[in-house]
Order: C-alpha cells, then structure tokens, then sequence
C-alpha cells in the first residue's frame, strides 16, 4: 500500500519541477519575432507575400511550425500594458513612410484587412490607407487576441509597438528554399545575401466589427 | 455531528454528482473542442477552406485602377461583383476579398486562386469557447469549471472505500495518472 501513495506524493513533488522545465523551453509562450509571421512586413519594399504560407503556418495558437521562432532579432518591448491607451489613430502610410521614427513607439492604426492566420487568428496584415499595395503586419500574442477569419476584409483597429525585425541570412534562405520547395520550383541560396529588416505591430489591443 | 450516512464520503459523493451533472456539458464541449484542436496541425479545426484554382486567361491593366480590375476578374469567374476591399500582394498579383471568400490572381497568366471559408458547424463555437476567445465574462467561467474540474478529481478519488479505493486500486491508478504526463514532461524536457 506504501508503494502507490509514494508514488504519488512523488508525482505530486515532481510537478512543479516538470512545469520549469516546460515554460524554460517554450519561452513565455509569444511568438514575437517569428520571421515566418512577420514575412512581409517591409515597410519600404515590396517582398513575396507570406500571406498564403500563413494560412497554414501556425498551429495551436502557438507557432509551433515557425522554424524561426526566437531567431530573428526584435525590438524589444518590455512591460507594455495591453489594450486601447490612445485615441488618435496614426495612418499606416505614415508609418511606413518612415518606420524606424516610429520604432519602439506606441500607435493605434486602422486599416482593412487583407491577410488573417487561419489557424491561430494571432496575426492581421492591415491594409495602407493610401495604397494598396503596402501593408502593416499585426503580430499578437497567441491566445490573447483571436483574429477571425470573418475579419478578412473588414476594418481591423489595433493598437500596439512597432517592432523592427532582422531576420539573418541564414534563416532566410531556410524560409525560402522551404517556400520555393512548396511550390516545386527551384531556390538558390546565393540570390540572398542581406538580411531582411521588416515592421511589424506587436498588437496589444485589436478591435473589429463583422 | 454529522447525522448517520452523512459524512464526509457523503459529502463528496454529493458533491461529485451534483458538480459532475453540471460539468457535463462543459466537458463535452472542451473534450470535443480538444480532440479537434490537437490535431491543428493536419485540418483547421474552426473553420472549413474550400481552395479551387482556375485560369481566366490574361486581365491585361489598360489603365484601369485596381477596383475595376477586380469587377473584371469577378465577372470572368462569374461571380457576385461586389467586393470588401482590393489588395496588391505582389506587383502583378491582385487579392481581391469579398465575404468569406478571396480571389488571388495572377494577371499576367491570368492563375486564380479562390478561397471560401466556412466556419465548422458547433466545432467553430466550442473552439471559441474552449480557447476563451471571447475573454470577459466568459474568462470566470472558465475559471469555475477548472476549479469544478479539481473538485471532481478530488472527490472522485474518495467516493468508494477498501481494496477498489484510494488506498487499493485507486492509489495506483491515481499514481499512473500522474506518472502518465510526468513521463512526457521529463521526455520531452
């Protein structure tokens, strides 16, 4: 009888041993600078659009098949609050306009949505008010804002930082030549030779009408 | 003092069965919702995407802005006209998002792509619910049904006395209970 209630009061001792060891290998659980999410939230330049490999790239609200996640470099964004704090929007023209003058920095914007993760609803690309062709990429943390797939199309508000991303070469060429095996066409890795530097908005508050 | 059949096993086996009667409903909807989501990987479990691809032949600009291209594009597909918002993914590409549904083309070769989502009949909802997108109100229930949920667990291991349980057969499969996700835990750690 001994044997089965050690056991227990063992598995009972060992668990929160066990949950450590989780949250130490899972981060906090944001997917913040996963490069795949972020794709192509250039600013300035017009890159292959991520948003059909989005429909498949997340999985369980926690970007499990971003291969890059924790690569990439971002800005920092230590203790923001999450919600609405700001009453003026600044148009996402501006801010790709002239991104790094806003890094760091907290916006609301609007803007139609033309891009939504089917999986997860934890990104939103938000159309420019002025030009569609340029958008601004909405990242938030998995979980704590869904966006639906009703969305697509209707007027995203959302408020949060713009985050620079620096996704290295290396890491690059890993998403393109998986994107370009996708497709089955032909990748080669000598065609990149920079990193990329994108935006996007760490989304702390989105709201929308369906 | 507690009158005769009314202990603490009385207690708790009350309590199981008026709190068990209760949880059903959530627990079918948050096993359902569970099964579902845990296989995100292979189908989306919220919503049904019904892709077809097709080719309407070139859609040559003329000058046109990106509104009239898309009427153009919906009227070759014959498709209702009326559309959401335009977008330009790629110079030459066009998404054009209507309803529930989305038309990705490719002018140049004329390449559609279409896209029309569906959310899954019941699954959409309890997913919602089990994944507490809809936060306020809903987030303390949830929290009530977890708390209910240990009230189960607690009491159910003390609902039966001897050899079947706790201190029989019921320490051992408690034991295993527990021995089952710490196995993982230490697996996958």
């Amino acid at each position: 009888m001994k044997a089965p209630i050690t056991l227990f009061v063992m598995a009972l001792c060992a668990l929160p041993l066990g949950c450590t060891k989780d949250a130490e290998a899972t981060g906090d659980g944001e997917c913040t600078s996963c490069a795949s999410c972020a794709g192509d939230a250039d600013a300035g330049e017009h890159v292959a659009s991520h948003d059909d490999a989005g429909h498949g790239d997340h999985a369980g609200g926690q970007c499990s098949d971003c291969a890059d996640a924790g690569v990439v470099e971002a800005t920092p964004t230590p203790g923001a609050g999450k919600g609405f704090t700001l009453t003026e929007v600044t148009p996402i023209s501006k801010i790709l306009a002239s991104p790094a003058d806003f890094e760091g920095k907290r916006v609301l914007v609007k803007g139609d949505a033309v891009g939504v993760c089917a999986k997860a609803g934890c990104w939103a690309r938000l159309k420019s008010d002025e030009d569609n062709s340029k958008s601004l990429f909405v990242k938030v943390m998995d979980g704590e804002i869904v966006f639906p797939m009703e969305a697509m199309g209707h007027e995203i508000t959302a408020e949060g930082i713009l985050q620079k991303i620096v996704t290295p070469v290396e890491k690059l060429r890993e998403i393109y030549a998986a994107r370009a095996a996708e497709k089955g066409e032909e990748f080669d890795p000598s065609t990149v030779t920079a990193p990329r530097i994108s935006w996007q908005l760490r989304g702390l508050g989105a709201r929308w009408e369906i | 003092m507690a009158r005769r059949g009314r202990g603490w096993r009385w207690w708790f086996r009350t309590i199981h069965r008026d709190v068990g009667y209760l949880c059903v409903g959530l627990v079918l909807i948050y096993s359902i919702s569970g099964i579902a989501v845990n296989h995100v990987e292979d189908w989306n479990p919220s919503y049904s995407i019904e892709v077809t691809r097709s080719n309407i032949g070139p859609i040559a600009a003329d000058g046109r802005d990106d509104e009239a291209i898309a009427r153009d594009v919906l009227e070759r597909l014959h498709s209702p006209t009326d559309f959401r918002t335009v977008f330009v993914p790629e110079p030459g590409d066009l998404r054009i998002i209507r309803t529930n549904h989305t038309v990705d083309i490719e002018l140049g070769s004329g390449d559609v792509r279409q896209e029309r989502v569906t959310p899954r009949f019941m699954l959409r909802g309890f997913n919602a619910l089990h994944l507490n997108h809809a936060k306020r109100l809903w987030t303390w229930i949830a929290d009530a049904f977890a708390v209910a949920l240990i009230v189960l667990a607690i009491t159910g291991m003390f609902l039966l006395k001897g050899k079947k349980g706790i201190t029989g057969r019921g320490a051992w499969l408690t034991a295993t209970g527990f021995a089952i996700p710490l196995f993982f835990l230490w697996l996958y750690a």
